[in-house]
């Protein structure tokens, strides 16, 4: 084979890698809707599609503690969401349908609603090599139609390069869990 | 006796309650008692004869011993004659693989608004200090109990003897939380009244949302700015308001229990790690929230995320490290009430 043409497909190679590692994550906003007149949000209980057991509530608490500090959003207690979703009886809060979206949205006197689900929560493994790794989706609904205004996803961690080669396991999951919430609120705010 | 100020003549007169355990058993209530007394004596404070605080508890089917409400407070000043009362809670006593040992004393005024007047705590690991070829290690869990209940003594007898509110054992080193929030205006006032309610507990470790609830009360108290409302007055609360929090508090029990109790702050949380059991493999680990709800407008002005191992800190020779979940609890409350303290 020409020297060229192994050059050729190297450079293919890892723009393939690349385009694998992180790529594609895609993000949707509204054009109509006007952001900055969220104030008020409530974070529902999100969905838990990871094998440990209290992932959802981990990364819960994390995402409302960080849009809480952005100091832009104000963010009800989760105390608060839990005694409204147990008032109007919605049986599947990771999951509501619009009415009870525009629902919740009364109650809690919130301008938009967040829910999502947290798809990896946990260690991956790749050969020999494991890691951790948190994936994460999110949705904004506002709550006068209860339409999506915003959704997207994010996910940190996994068995790179240096993890396959020298070993460690990564980050904890803590700290990638912050990562990837880290990445959705500045997605949130683009 | 400075620390403590009486209406009457003579020396003031304290009733110890039986020890509350939060580490499942094993340890000696009546040595913990006893070390504890002898330091209240020492510092010139008549103790109650501990017959005459079973008979009072007795009468009034008084089972719970981690804190105590108004009604009983009142009741012990009038039936025992005491200015005060002295709870103690053993937090941790275990063996393996390195012994560990953690308690919490509390000194709260027996009157019908029951104040805390002073509290401290200390954890102990035994190897804390192990020292140039392991000398300094304790591998006697007795010994350590002695240690801790010793140091926490001194420090009530100091207090007693006129020395400020003892500030945390363990602020050197925080461990600032992971993100907060802080509302401006937790600089409205210059004093707040606060009422920390249990945590929820969502680890495996039985009572880690009481371990860490008093933790942080324990150092809001410290910090000066904050009036803290005895835990047993909040649990009677809780109990006849039927307040359950199964994932935290919901605005509206938070008036209600701001309102009953003339809070100004209530605050909840949640712990989602509390590991002691460290290993060559696994350090003490401990995460939680803290949220704080204010009653007038019924805003959030606090709300932090805390997380640490406690090898994060690690140097050579094992320096930096934590070696016990309290001490790392500690110092991760210590930073939060700091925080929330700082103007």
């Amino acid at each position: 084979m020409r020297p060229d043409r192994i050059r050729n497909l190297l450079v293919l190679a890892i723009l393939a890698a690349l385009a694998g590692c992180g790529g594609g994550r895609k993000t949707y906003r509204d054009g109509q809707m006007e952001f900055g007149s969220v104030r008020t949000v409530a974070v529902l209980p999100l969905q838990n599609l990871s094998k440990e057991g209290n992932a959802g509530d981990r990364v819960r608490e994390i995402f409302s503690s960080s849009l809480l500090s952005t100091g832009s959003i104000y963010v009800l207690p989760v105390g608060e969401v839990a005694r409204s979703i147990a008032r109007l009886g919605v049986p599947t809060p990771a999951t509501p349908s619009v009415e009870e979206v525009v629902k919740l949205g009364k109650a809690l006197q919130v301008d938009a609603i967040i829910t999502g689900a947290v798809k990896e929560y946990g260690e991956t493994r790749s050969g020999s090599a494991t890691a951790n790794l948190v994936a994460v989706s999110l949705q904004m609904q506002e709550t006068a139609t209860g339409k999506v205004v915003w959704a997207s996803s994010a996910a940190k961690g996994g068995v790179t390069l240096p993890i396959r080669l020298f070993g460690g396991g990564g980050p904890p999951l803590n700290e990638l869990t912050e990562q990837c919430i880290d990445a959705l609120i500045n997605k949130l705010f683009d | 006796v400075p620390g403590l100020a009486t209406g009457h003549e003579g020396p003031p007169r304290v009733a110890l309650l039986p020890v509350y355990s939060l580490a499942g058993g094993g340890f000696v209530a009546g040595t913990v008692l006893a070390e504890v007394g002898a330091a209240l004596a020492r510092a010139g404070v008549e103790i109650v004869d501990a017959a005459a605080v079973d008979e009072f508890l007795t009468a009034r089917r008084i089972r719970f011993t981690g804190g105590i409400d108004a009604d009983a407070a009142a009741e012990a000043r009038d039936a025992l004659g005491v200015d005060a009362l002295l709870i103690t809670t053993v937090q941790r006593y275990a063996e393996v693989p390195v012994p560990q040992f953690s308690m919490t004393l509390r000194l709260v005024s027996a009157a019908k608004d029951p104040e805390i007047l002073w509290t401290d705590a200390v954890s102990l690991a035994g190897d804390d200090a192990p020292g140039l070829l392991g000398l300094g290690r304790v591998t006697d869990l007795q010994k350590l109990q002695a240690l801790g209940i010793g140091r926490c003594a001194r420090s009530l007898e100091a207090f007693l003897r006129g020395a400020r509110r003892p500030a945390s054992a363990c602020q050197e080193g925080g461990v600032a939380p992971r993100i907060a929030f802080r509302s401006e205006r937790l600089d409205e006032k210059d004093r707040f009244t606060v009422a920390v309610l249990p945590f929820v507990n969502d680890t495996d470790r039985r009572d880690a949302g009481d371990l860490v609830a008093l933790e942080v009360l324990r150092q809001l108290t410290s910090s000066g700015r904050f009036r803290v409302f005895e835990p047993g007055v909040v649990r009677r609360q809780l109990l006849g308001l039927r307040v359950v929090q199964e994932e935290g508090v919901s605005l509206e029990e938070a008036r209600l229990l701001t309102q009953s109790l003339g809070a100004d702050l209530v605050i909840a949380g949640r712990v989602f790690a509390y590991f002691e059991n460290p290993s060559a493999f696994e350090a003490p680990t401990a995460e939680f929230t803290v949220t704080a709800i204010h009653r007038g407008d019924k805003q959030t002005f606090w709300q932090s995320s805390s997380y640490a191992r406690g090898d994060a800190g690690l140097h050579l020779f094992g320096l930096g490290k934590v070696a016990t979940t309290g001490t790392l609890t500690c110092r991760m409350a210590a930073a939060v009430a700091s925080r929330m303290s700082r103007r």
